[in-house]
């Protein structure tokens, strides 16, 4: 089979993917709203924390697998990463579709449905969902989580999946990614208008803390250490705040991915790298768990990065 | 106006039929055509070309998606005349026309090629259904619509570098699917 014939099996592909792929059949979201820099996910990491809701979670099956194919493919659930704890208020239900977390990051995907007419016309607009974090079995702080909603759109009786964030270690304050957190969505709102804290109101769940990824350190010729797991990078040396940074990776077999870009977070000694564009889910690896174990080498700004 | 009052009016052979599918989706045509053709001038000749097939295969063909049927005949015209352009650089005949002349005198696509097909179309539609919605909204643009990396970017909210990066996958991805299904590359 040569490239022509592969291009003409495509070009038989099934009108519905035709349809679906179509441009202008969504309604768009507004450009900017989606990506957080770096310097913003530093305050919203440190702000202030508030009082834990009391409503209790309830655990459930329905898990939304449409919702964790939108940042991770078909591989978290048959991995055992769902999770399923689902929280409603009158307007919005919020279900913890799965969590993985590697050392310095937690990222749990949430599918939001509107449960009345305000919540619908709101989710169609939504931008964040912020949210609370406590531990589990103390009630002490624990942070913050920020989400970004997936996919170009929202549609009208739709639910919005949205992948958070918890950063380990920021601005002096540590989150233990090990122990089980509870979830209190402060906030969900939109770009365009005011916040309404209401339609949040007494929304709470919680999150395992026992599930984590699989995972590699590598390192420069001057002993500088980079952290790669399923999820994503952690360069642990400092690395300006406001810098732009390239980083590429080698597989063992050869293939390269290179050039991705990503910003640079300074947290107590430690820095991260994000892709300010893909903020909220695989970092780069959108789409897909990678495998470390596949991982010969990372680069970041040209400089190689090895396992020992 | 729906797509089955649009049908509605080619099967009739109503002339409103015409302005009216260019008055829905004349914008989606010259969509499709500008990804593949360069000129602005060729999309619009494309895009009337479209129509003008439209109302010489409807009927007898009743498509059951419009739209669809429309965006197919649309990207097969941009390609064909891609391909005319090509082989007239080269000096030589161009190859559409040139199969356009022999297919005269041929009788019908043989039970092989016909079964070839199916089997083509069973295996693209299998691997686009494995993929996540936002996967398959990438390759889709990419493959069938053959639009821009940075056009796919503005579709759908990544970045040039991360539809860089899910191309790269998907392609590996494709090519696993295609070896699995007994197919050699």
């Amino acid at each position: 089979m040569n490239e022509k014939n592969i291009f003409e099996m495509i070009g038989t592909l099934d009108d519905k993917y035709v349809l679906e792929a179509a441009p202008g059949s969504r309604i768009k979201m507004k450009k900017g709203g989606r990506r957080l820099s770096a310097a913003m996910i530093a305050v919203i990491v440190a702000a202030s924390v508030l009082t834990v809701g009391t409503a209790a979670a309830v655990i459930s099956s329905n898990i939304h697998s449409e919702s964790i194919s939108e940042f991770y493919g078909d591989e978290l659930v048959s991995k055992g990463y769902a999770v399923g704890n689902v929280t409603e208020n009158g307007h919005f239900r919020i279900t913890a579709d799965s969590y993985v977390r590697d050392e310095y990051r937690g990222r749990p995907v949430f599918t939001v449905e509107a449960l009345d007419d305000a919540a619908e016309s709101y989710l169609m607009r939504l931008g964040y969902l912020r949210a609370e974090l406590t531990y589990t079995d103390d009630g002490t702080p624990a942070g913050n989580i920020d989400g970004y909603v997936g996919g170009p759109s929202i549609e009208k009786g739709g639910t919005a999946a949205v992948c958070g964030i918890i950063v380990s270690q920021n601005d002096g304050f540590s989150t233990d990614l090990s122990r089980p957190l509870t979830v209190t969505f402060s906030t969900i709102y939109r770009f365009d208008e005011p916040e309404e804290e209401y339609l949040a109101e007494g929304l709470t769940l919680d999150l395992p803390g026992t599930v984590s990824v699989k995972d590699a350190r590598l390192y420069s010729a001057d002993g500088r250490e980079v952290y790669i797991s399923e999820i994503g990078i952690a360069a642990l040396f400092p690395v300006s705040l406001t810098g732009k940074y390239s980083y590429g990776l080698r597989y063992k077999d050869g293939t390269e991915i290179g050039e991705l870009f990503g910003s640079g977070l300074i947290s107590d000694g430690q820095s991260f790298l994000y892709s300010d564009d893909d903020f909220g889910c695989l970092l780069n690896f959108q789409g897909e768990l990678i495998d470390p174990d596949e991982i010969e080498a990372v680069t970041v700004n040209g400089e190689e990065f090895v396992r020992r | 106006m729906d797509d089955r009052e649009l049908t509605g009016l080619f099967l009739a052979r109503d002339e409103a039929a015409v302005a009216e599918t260019e008055n829905k989706y004349g914008a989606y045509c010259r969509y499709i055509a500008r990804s593949i053709l360069s000129s602005e001038e060729d999309c619009e000749e494309c895009t009337a070309d479209a129509l003008a097939a439209l109302w010489n295969s409807i009927p007898p063909e009743q498509p059951d998606s419009l739209k669809a049927y429309l965006a197919r005949t649309v990207r097969n015209l941009a390609l064909n005349r891609v391909r005319a352009e090509k082989a007239e650089k080269r000096g030589g005949l161009a190859l559409p026309e040139a199969a356009a002349e022999l297919s005269e005198l041929c009788s019908d696509e043989s039970v092989e090629e016909e079964l070839d097909a199916r089997e083509m179309k069973r295996c693209i539609d299998g691997f686009a259904s494995s993929l996540p919605k936002k996967q398959r909204q990438v390759f889709v643009l990419r493959y069938w619509y053959l639009c821009p990396i940075e056009q796919i970017a503005s579709e759908t909210g990544m970045t040039a570098n991360a539809v860089t990066v899910a191309l790269h996958r998907l392609r590996k991805k494709l090519k696993k699917h295609l070896e699995s299904e007994g197919y050699e590359l």
